[in-house]
């Protein structure tokens, strides 16, 4: 896969995984688990970014800006989140033409 | 500070009736002639209760009671009362009347490290000055054509505001033509949105038509019905000329039947050439005002209030808009103001409404020069002197309606401020039927909306 397919990558959040905007962060709740997760910042803005189909090379400058980190460790939050979410069944991972894949890495 | 002695007591003129109104005492009563007379003696000659009527002693009591000018902006240091953010000058419509410079505006959105600047630099200001509102609001031309400059701004001031404490508020003017995704993200996280939709489709294609002709009513439409659903609060701006002046009653109604909005916000359209050009013109301010409270009285029944930004004010102000209320704006470019005007209008006028400008790309550098100036322009308004709407309007638009050097006559903007604001004073004191009536009369109402002077003290009896 070429750098630019992984920077379109796409998370989407499956049917039974539940959100919502708290004062300082996310709630998410998966229906299947009957589990709650927090997400405080700086996760809570990953989350929001990816799961409204903001690709990860339109996520990157944003985050840096957010966090005021270089790209490097905007990438590596976004990895970070991608592999916990993603071993957490709270997303599936898409390529742009729609097909669900197993976690990438992000370069 | 201005000589007030007893020059902020006003007599309104309601038919057969007067208006007695001292916002700065907080005392508004509907009297007849003989009383406003006795009341205005008895002030004059600081005459001794007894020798006006005893009923009016409670009046007198309070009248003679020195004023409380309203607390203003003070002190060497920037108190903001929001931050402003524009986040682009360009716009995805083509309204006929857009005074915000969006036609043949540049495309350039603020540099996202600007926008993360400015929220620093406020978060740290209320540290500094123990407040816990950080409340920040978005312009454009259309803020959400440069989305990523939002989301920006909204998840450092969220992360901020975690971080210290802070209790993030946002509010977005905006058209509404943003996409299902974005329109999602501003239901989730911003407080408030104030959608410009000017009402049914016809008014809303041939005010607001998108670029290349086509109609914004679809869009528009579907925005306020997802976000009537969703958790911010819509306000939906309805702009006003000759062409739907009329219908304003049926439109209020159409908007509380159709849609959930917790403000519905009228305002006069501003005469620019390109509304001229396509035959639109402000309202008549005498039909823009009775309308108006037709319109408030058809949105009350359901529960939902209409305002008009230069109406009657809860506390006296110095400044109805966010000039003189120490308010900074970030314009794409990094300038800092507080008007979200382009500079090229305020200058037109002969207004500095600059207060600084960013200093590279990481520091907001404030003039407090230029604080000062705008804090002492905002307290000088000849024409508002003696009007009773000057703690509440209080010269409206600084740059359309009351820059330095304008005429001291009363504008169309003034005539209809008046009415409205005398309305309200008579709802205030439930007596609506009196506004009813008022609007309807045509000779009370230039009585009323013309008069030079309020001052109780001036009033020839
Ligand atoms: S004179 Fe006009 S601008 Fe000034 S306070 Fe009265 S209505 Fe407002
Ligand atoms: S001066 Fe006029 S245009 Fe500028 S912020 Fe105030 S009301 Fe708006």
């Amino acid at each position: 896969m070429s750098k630019q397919n992984r920077h379109s990558l796409l998370a989407t959040a499956p049917s039974h995984i539940l959100w919502t905007v708290e004062h300082n962060g996310i709630r998410i709740f998966n229906r299947q688990s009957d589990r709650h997760y927090v997400l405080e910042y700086p996760a809570a803005a990953v989350w929001d970014l990816l799961i409204r189909k903001r690709s990860i090379a339109q996520l990157i400058p944003i985050l840096r800006a957010i966090q005021q980190v270089s790209a490097g460790e905007a990438v590596a939050l976004v990895q970070q989140c991608l592999k916990d979410w993603h071993q957490q069944g709270l997303i599936e991972i898409e390529e742009p033409d729609g097909e669900s894949v197993d976690h990438h890495p992000v370069q | 500070m201005p000589d007030l002695s007893d020059r902020h007591i006003f007599i309104i003129p309601v038919q057969d009736k007067f208006l007695l109104h001292a916002p700065l005492l907080k005392l508004s009563a509907l009297v007849n002639r003989s009383a406003a007379g006795a009341i205005r003696a008895a002030l004059a000659s600081g005459a001794a209760a007894e020798n006006a009527d005893s009923r009016l002693q409670p009046l007198l009591d309070v009248l003679r009671q020195p004023p409380l000018l309203p607390p203003a902006p003070n002190g060497a240091e920037i108190s903001p009362a929001f931050l402003g953010i524009v986040t682009t000058r360009a716009c995805n419509s083509a309204c006929v009347y857009c005074d915000f410079g969006a036609p043949g505006a540049s495309g350039r959105a603020m540099d996202l490290q600007t926008a993360v600047a400015a929220v620093d630099w406020y978060a740290r200001l209320l540290k500094q000055q123990e407040k816990e509102l950080l409340e920040i609001h978005f312009f454009g031309g259309e803020p959400m054509t440069a989305p990523a400059v939002v989301e920006t701004v909204v998840h450092r001031a969220r992360l901020v505001a975690a971080r210290e404490r802070l209790t993030p508020y946002f509010e977005i003017s905006t058209n509404g033509l943003c996409g299902p995704a974005l329109l999602a993200f501003l239901g989730d996280y911003v407080n408030r949105v104030v959608l410009s939709f000017d009402g049914r489709e016809d008014i809303q294609n041939l005010h607001r038509p998108l670029r290349g002709g086509r109609g914004s009513y679809p869009g528009v439409f579907a925005a306020a019905q997802y976000l009537s659903d969703s958790p911010a609060q819509l306000v939906i701006r309805c702009c006003v000329s000759q062409i739907n002046v009329d219908i304003m009653e049926d439109t209020a109604r159409w908007f509380c039947e159709t849609f959930n909005p917790s403000l519905i916000n009228f305002e006069i359209m501003q005469p620019v050439e390109s509304a001229a050009a396509a035959g639109l013109y402000p309202p008549d301010p005498y039909e823009f005002a009775a309308n108006f409270i037709k319109a408030r009285r058809a949105a009350e029944s359901f529960g939902i209030k209409t305002v008009y930004a230069a109406d009657l004010s809860t506390e006296p102000v110095y400044t109805s808009c966010p000039v003189g209320s120490d308010t900074v704006i970030v314009s794409p470019d990094g300038r800092i103001s507080s008007c979200y005007l382009l500079p090229e209008k305020w200058q037109e006028v002969g207004l500095d409404l600059a207060l600084g400008e960013m200093r590279g790309r990481r520091e907001l550098a404030i003039n407090p020069a230029a604080v000062q100036n705008i804090r002492a322009m905002v307290t000088n308004k000849p024409r508002c002197e003696k009007c009773f709407c000057r703690w509440s309007c209080a010269g409206g638009c600084h740059v359309g309606n009351t820059y330095p050097g304008c005429s001291a006559d009363y504008s169309d903007y003034c005539r209809q401020t008046r009415i409205i604001s005398a309305c309200s004073l008579l709802d205030e004191l439930n007596l609506p039927e009196m506004a009813d009536t008022l609007i309807d009369d045509r000779e009370a109402l230039p009585a009323l909306a013309c008069r030079e002077s309020d001052r109780l003290m001036e009033w020839e009896v």
